[in-house]
């Protein structure tokens, strides 16, 4: 939570510092916040300093071991000038497991200053690298980061493009949609989730528009993400309650079946009905179109 | 039943003369002194014209069988038969491995005249006239090989040999029979007595050979024999062949007369060289070329040059062919028989109605008569050159794996030719990813070493493989090599695109920075750098070494004095294999001891670089004026937040992707320092919607300080006349702008 605030906030200073015009120092680098230290981090500063220079050693070591150490140790340590340390040893180029656990570093560190150094990562030649930087732009939930990923998709590993669909539904906003509907139609795994995560009632009919036969299945994840976003409002949630109704399909009912039942404690009482009356309506046409095979085959079947 | 106990008593009847016949071979042979041994073989020397009818024999599919067909009327007889060689059709008989032996059979009838051997394997055969002769090989060491005289229908006399015997020929009643590799000897057809013996020690003969009045020996090529010829045949002999060439499945000039006769299903039979020596006092090639038939291709190739003269593709593998003077009789599997003049046009075909495995023509020196009446006169095509590359293309694209070497073939001979549209055929097929290695592999190599054809090798590298697209990569170190060649600038920014981008595979990489020092692609010193950076501490043996050890060459090589200290960072990284931190010395010093460039290079390849509008000849797509129109408002803000950027680089390279209602999609900023402060203003760029649909579009632009800081003498102008420090650059500053 404090993270996602201090990304919120470092958004507003990137605002701030663009409004002012181009500076010398990158953005994102610039919108770190500079907290004021607390008590017990004034009074344990001396020890911290102590470990930065003892990681910052072990890190110019040339074994293994010690470089994992000195990220380690400036993992715990934490802060903008530990995140500065890691940032600078991966740029001056790591073996691809030590690079692997620099940007794990990162993102224990949670710093946004990371992003130039983890964009660059973004084309790394080997696939686990370009995957961790993609997990760690969205972990850091570097929103500048989502036309970077964008690329991503069109990436010739499907390790890579799934962890990019799953940035761009934790960093994107709506204007990544188009690519993430193509993606979902290239069967790029979770895309579909993704779009749940970003879309709105708007994109409602072109989710719609991919069932074929009444049958949601297709698009199920992306449904079903919708309905679980707190940030969705109620009446969103009513009208794609509202449409599957429509469809009055098994496998529509069998969402909808599904929602009432992680909303039927604690959803909004106006959603646990529709859902209820959506699941009844639909169990009576079931019935009244049971009733009107026996009828017309003379209870044959 | 009569036939079988006439050829069973034949055969009872040649081994007992076989024991009653003079003994040749001997490891010692005392030649008489008058006459002497070529005036004993003299007979031989002038055969006398034979009267053989124009005849094909084929052995059918399931069921087998064997067919004899008159070629100027049609179908003679059809018999059951369990072949294991193709047959071989001599004077007025058909000779073949059989299940029972090696069979004689009557060419008029195919009733079996005789049972040769049925123990050996058929070597070769010749006849005159009804007398035969045949060779075989025996797998026992002792006898190697034997020749066997035919008469009629029963074996006048065998000879055994201990050596390998060759293909032998019968001229005047003589029988001369190569053996040994060596060894000429003429045995006396009346009881197979050795008359005379020569030793080639300089030549290899593996094939005697009967052809319209003279006698011709050989194995790598053909030595007509004369008397003078065997009064020294120690002598240091050069066997008249064709032109000597590279060819698809490098088939033998002659199939190796000492080998048996390949079974039906063979593909010797499908894949073979075919020439014929044409009449005459000098020694040449029929029609004045040979023919490479490859499974269902046939390469009509100049006899004298190394130069194809036409390539034909058929649906099925032809299984027999023949030369006669002007043009060439052949059948494929299926039973289509055609005969083309030497220009490839088809005279006439017929179908033989018969499926078939292989088929023996002899046509008797001449074409069909059917042919020799409807022939039409040869109507030659406008542009010759043009037609040749055309099928050569279409033969290099078949899609038939078992052609692979011909393939491979057909693009070495296509890329002979300097025509741009042959660069665009070896992108085509260096491109397609399904092509057999040997096919791709003569693409791909051909491609990188063309002198023609830039438009296309720009084209070509706009290209990004996509996902979403379903578009493939292009062969960027082939386009990369081909661009540095024609010294193609403008493919600089489109090469380092290719770079960055992780859809091309690492084997490119290498090649690219190979073509970025090439082209002396200063600009791209920044970029390679990273590379560098990155990937220096690669384990050994990784699948990225050539293109580290490439790109710290380039540095090296493009004075990359910014890059001096990632490059002495690399050489003392003890994470580094010790190669590349050599490789990073040795740039050092490259860059130490070579004397800065010239500025007006750099102010020339820049203001290339500047000039430089990659344009998009599609109209659906985004055109270059359209996307500087696009950009233009921003260039200003865009050179702004170089000059502001902690590092200050001189350049700055965004590639979008932008859709097809003119969005902008991805933006990927290079330094990636300079995103926050680049996409924003991307985003307020406006493009226009197209038909193409998604676009990358790679935009280099410039800072304030781009030019100026490596001219001195314009660094010195600006101090005493000084310009306006806000003054934005002008439209014209922008870099190249590529898309596709």
């Amino acid at each position: 939570m404090r993270k996602i605030t201090r990304a919120r906030f470092a958004g507003f200073l990137t605002l701030l510092v663009l409004a002012a015009g181009p500076r010398s120092v990158s953005a994102e680098a610039a919108a770190t916040p500079a907290t004021p230290p607390t008590k017990a981090e004034k009074k344990a500063a001396p020890a911290h300093a102590e470990t930065m220079e003892i990681a910052k050693g072990k890190l110019e070591r040339a074994d293994e071991d010690s470089v994992r150490q000195g990220l380690n140790m400036l993992s715990s340590v934490g802060g903008d000038a530990a995140a500065q340390l890691v940032v600078a040893r991966l740029r001056r180029g790591l073996p691809p497991l030590l690079t692997e656990a620099a940007v794990d570093a990162l993102v224990l560190l949670g710093r946004p200053s990371a992003a130039p150094a983890l964009l660059e990562l973004t084309q790394h030649s080997r696939v686990p690298i370009r995957k961790r930087a993609i997990d760690a732009l969205a972990s850091l939930q570097i929103r500048s980061a989502q036309s970077a990923v964008l690329f991503a998709l069109d990436d010739p590993s499907p390790d890579v493009r799934m962890a990019a669909v799953a940035a761009l539904g934790s960093i994107g906003n709506a204007r990544v949609l188009p690519a993430l509907f193509t993606a979902a139609d290239r069967h790029v795994d979770g895309a579909l989730a993704s779009i749940g995560n970003i879309a709105s009632t708007r994109d409602l009919p072109t989710l719609l528009a991919r069932v074929q036969n009444a049958d949601v299945s297709a698009i199920e994840p992306a449904l079903s993400a919708m309905m679980g976003r707190k940030d969705m409002p109620p009446l969103s949630k009513l009208r794609i309650v509202h449409e599957l109704d429509q469809l009055a399909s098994p496998s529509a009912r069998t969402c909808l079946v599904h929602w009432l039942d992680a909303v039927k404690t604690t959803g909004p009482a106006q959603l646990r009905k529709a859902l209820f009356d959506a699941i009844k309506r639909l169990d009576e046409l079931d019935k009244a179109a049971k009733k009107q095979t026996v009828e017309t085959t003379g209870g044959k079947s | 039943m009569s036939t079988c106990f006439s050829w069973r008593w034949s055969s009872v009847f040649a081994i007992t003369l076989a024991g009653c016949a003079a003994s040749s071979f001997q490891p010692q042979f005392r030649p008489t002194l008058a006459p002497t041994p070529e005036a004993m073989a003299r007979p031989a020397l002038t055969p006398k014209p034979r009267q053989e009818r124009a005849v094909a024999v084929g052995i059918t599919q399931d069921p087998m069988r064997l067919c004899a067909w008159d070629l100027n009327a049609g179908l003679l007889w059809e018999r059951p038969v369990v072949a294991k060689s193709a047959p071989l059709v001599v004077g007025s008989a058909i000779v073949m491995q059989e299940a029972e032996g090696v069979v004689v059979r009557d060419l008029a009838t195919g009733q079996v005249r005789t049972i040769v051997d049925d123990k050996g394997h058929l070597v070769g055969a010749d006849a005159e006239d009804d007398s035969v002769v045949v060779s075989v090989a025996y797998d026992t060491p002792n006898p190697r090989g034997a020749i066997a005289y035919i008469a009629g229908n029963h074996v006048r006399w065998k000879q055994p040999l201990n050596l390998p015997v060759g293909s032998p020929a019968i001229a005047n009643d003589q029988v001369v029979v190569p053996w040994a590799t060596q060894r000429l000897s003429i045995l006396a057809g009346a009881d197979g007595k050795e008359l005379a013996r020569f030793h080639f020690k300089s030549s290899v003969l593996g094939h005697a050979i009967v052809d319209r009045g003279r006698l011709y020996v050989g194995q790598l090529g053909l030595l007509p024999v004369t008397e003078q010829l065997l009064a020294h045949p120690e002598a240091k002999l050069e066997p008249y062949t064709p032109r000597k060439r590279e060819l698809a499945g490098q088939p033998a000039l002659l199939r190796d007369g000492y080998e048996p006769v390949p079974e039906p299903d063979s593909a010797h039979h499908r894949l073979e060289l075919d020439w014929h020596l044409a009449q005459g006092k000098e020694l040449a090639t029929e029609n004045d070329a040979l023919w490479l038939r490859f499974y269902r291709l046939l390469f009509a190739l100049d006899a004298r040059e190394d130069r194809v003269r036409w390539v034909r593709a058929y649906d099925h593998d032809l299984v027999g062919f023949a030369i006669v003077p002007g043009g060439v009789i052949f059948v494929d599997d299926a039973g289509i028989l055609r005969v083309l003049d030497p220009s490839g046009t088809e005279l006439t075909n017929r179908d033989l109605d018969r499926k078939l495995r292989v088929i023996a023509i002899r046509p008797a020196g001449q074409l069909p008569a059917s042919v020799v009446t409807a022939a039409a006169p040869t109507v030659a095509a406008a542009d010759p050159e043009k037609a040749l590359r055309a099928e050569l293309f279409a033969a290099a694209s078949l899609d038939d794996d078992r052609l692979s070497a011909a393939r491979a073939y057909a693009i070495e001979q296509l890329s002979g030719f300097n025509a741009s549209d042959v660069t665009a055929n070896l992108l085509a097929l260096c491109s397609n990813g399904k092509s057999p290695e040997p096919v791709h592999l003569a693409a791909c190599s051909h491609l990188a070493e063309r002198d023609s054809g830039g438009t296309e090798v720009i084209e070509a590298l706009r290209q990004h493989a996509s996902f979403l697209e379903n578009t493939p990569a292009p062969p960027v170190g082939a386009l990369a090599e081909a661009a540095a060649k024609m010294q193609l600038t403008k493919a600089g920014p489109l090469i380092l695109s290719q770079v960055e981008d992780p859809n091309t595979p690492a084997h490119d990489l290498a090649q690219a920075f190979h073509a970025l020092e090439r082209l002396n692609m200063r600009g791209a010193t920044p970029d390679i750098e990273r590379f560098v950076r990155l990937h220096h501490a690669e384990p050994a043996g990784s699948e990225l070494a050539p293109a580290i050890a490439a790109a710290l060459h380039a540095l090296g090589a493009l004075k990359a004095r910014a890059q001096r200290d990632t490059l002495l960072a690399v050489s003392q990284d003890a994470f580094t294999v010790a190669a590349v931190r050599e490789q990073a010395r040795q740039a050092i010093v490259a860059i130490d001891a070579v004397p800065a460039p010239k500025t007006e290079s750099v102010a020339k390849e820049e203001s290339e670089e500047d000039d430089e509008v990659q344009t998009d000849p599609r109209p659906y797509s985004l055109t270059a004026a359209v996307v500087r129109s696009a950009l233009m408002p921003v260039q200003a803000e865009l050179s702004r937040c170089l000059a502001s950027d902690a590092t200050h680089p001189r350049t700055g390279r965004v590639s979008m992707v932008i859709d097809g209602a003119g969005g902008v999609e991805g933006i990927f900023v290079a330094p990636t320092s300079l995103a926050p402060c680049v996409e924003p203003i991307l985003r307020r760029a406006k493009f226009p919607p197209t038909r193409l649909g998604r676009q990358r579009v790679t935009h280099s632009f410039h800072g304030p300080n781009a030019t100026r800081t490596v001219k001195p003498k314009q660094a010195k102008a600006a101090t005493t006349k000084p310009t306006k420090p806000t003054k934005p650059p002008t439209a014209a500053g922008a870099g190249p702008i590529s898309q596709r």
